[in-house]
């Protein structure tokens, strides 16, 4: 499981396609699958946050 | 004899009067362009096949009536033709004078020839990035899952622009995007120079993009973009190029090369945030997989609850059902077992009652028999008696003595005999 850090869309996709490839071939026990649930949740928000806010660590890249 | 400087120069005025009355068509290569107080200063060059020599050299004029005239018939291509670089064909009158010297006065252009050139530069081009491996070289880039950071070469007074900036602010999912501004000439003659000296700027980590976006022009306005060196630069981006020129009919070069190309500034926005879009979508759409996945093993886990809770209580049950069952038959069959026993029993015994009664000496007796007694104890072998032996006979009722006067022995030993 990848930081927040160096989480990327790519990175986070692919997790999520993980989890749901695992719940479909029944792979999560109960036990788990709050924790993935939530961690899901968690990445869903990641994306659609990040794709509506600027990265601030990148506005002061520009200065020339 | 000796002439005067102006003496020659009229007799040379003259004699180009005389020789070029009329005006000629002439093909030659712009190498300088100014506009002062209306006239158009032109400096026309040949140069030698295959080479950057100047064979020949001219300045020529276009006066400002002669240049409305042109404007009229050619609209906006009289201004890109009108540009350092361009091939034409030119009809001009010689003119000579004897202070100014020998200028070529502009009469007409032939803007199908500058056309017919560019398109021949254009496919000049392409056969060479063919050849070079270049013309495919910029699509060998993924796009990211997610476009954001956007490096643009534009220009700041560019029309599409502003397009390009309005239509990714407007967007109506509120994604937003970094974008950097390299500023590049976008048409003329400085377009190549300044894209390829941009792009070498440009570096790869920080953006997810290159986008290269100017309002619309004229097909010659565009030629600069079927540059080779500026197509090269394109191929060879460290970044997938998207590029939204402004052309109605016929696509550049540089969209050739260029990883992505649109039409419209706006078109290169709606590209994007629909391109975003799906990814989205995509996230959605997992995110549902994932509820409906969750769900589902909930339930199942629910339902696999639920049937051991099941089995057990029908497992209880069927005990319990058991248990009363084995109870309910004690209850009901032990009863008539234990008469059905007891039954048996009393016939037994009243059996061996009967069997008893009949070996009752009394009831022997009673059917006439009699026990004899010697000494009180009863006789069961007459040889045992001797003549004088005193009998005692017992009968059913009452009993009475007697002496034995035959022995009874004798006949039993003469029986022996």
């Amino acid at each position: 499981m990848s930081k927040t850090k160096d989480l990327t869309y790519e990175k986070a996709m692919a997790e999520l396609q993980g989890i749901v490839t695992q719940m479909q071939e029944d792979e999560i026990n109960v036990d788990e699958l709050s924790e993935k649930a939530k961690r899901a949740a968690f990445l869903v928000k990641y994306c659609q946050d990040k794709l509506r806010k600027i990265e601030e660590e990148v506005s002061g890249l520009f200065e020339e | 004899m000796s002439y005067t400087l102006f003496e020659l120069n009229e007799f040379i005025r003259q004699v180009l009067a005389l020789n070029l009355s009329e005006p000629l068509w002439i093909k030659c290569e712009i190498s300088q362009a100014n506009i002062s107080r209306g006239h158009c200063y032109l400096n026309l060059v040949q140069k030698a096949e295959n080479g950057e020599e100047v064979i020949a050299q001219s300045s020529a004029v276009l006066w400002s009536l002669k240049l409305r005239q042109l404007r009229n018939k050619l609209g906006f291509e009289l201004d890109t033709i009108l540009q350092e670089g361009m091939e034409v064909m030119l009809q001009v009158k010689v003119d000579f004078h004897e202070r100014f010297g020998l200028k070529l006065l502009i009469e007409d252009i032939d803007p199908g020839y500058t056309l017919g050139q560019l398109a021949l530069k254009r496919m000049e081009t392409i056969s060479r990035l063919k050849k070079e491996g270049l013309l495919e070289k910029n699509k060998r880039f993924n796009l990211p899952v997610v476009i954001q950071r956007v490096a643009i070469l534009s220009s700041e007074s560019a029309a599409g622009l502003k397009d390009f900036l309005n239509e990714m602010a407007q967007n109506e999912y509120g994604y937003r995007f970094q974008f950097h501004l390299f500023p590049v000439a976008m048409q003329g003659a400085k377009v190549s120079e300044e894209i390829q000296a941009v792009l070498k700027k440009i570096l790869p980590e920080q953006f997810d993009v290159i986008v290269v976006v100017r309002g619309g022009g004229s097909k010659m306005d565009l030629a600069a973009f079927d540059e080779f060196l500026l197509c090269k630069s394109i191929a060879l981006a460290p970044l997938p190029v998207i590029s939204g020129i402004g052309h109605e009919i016929d696509e550049t070069v540089l969209d050739k090369v260029a990883h992505t190309s649109l039409r419209t500034p706006t078109a290169v926005a709606g590209f994007i945030i629909h391109y975003n879009l799906r990814f989205e979508s995509a996230l959605m759409q997992l995110a549902a997989e994932l509820k409906g996945g969750v769900h589902t093993i909930l339930q199942k886990q629910q339902q696999t609850v639920r049937l051991v809770a099941q089995s057990t209580i029908s497992q209880l049950d069927r005990a319990m059902k058991q248990q009363t069952m084995m109870l309910k038959y004690i209850d009901q069959e032990l009863p008539g077992l234990f008469s059905q026993k007891l039954k048996l029993s009393a016939a037994g015994l009243s059996l061996m009652d009967r069997s008893i009664q009949l070996l009752d000496p009394q009831q022997v007796l009673k059917r006439g028999f009699t026990i004899t007694l010697k000494q009180g104890k009863m006789v069961k072998d007459g040889s045992d008696l001797e003549p004088g032996d005193e009998l005692e006979t017992v009968f059913y009722k009452n009993k009475t003595r007697s002496v034995v006067t035959v022995a009874p022995g004798k006949q039993k030993t003469s029986n022996q005999q």
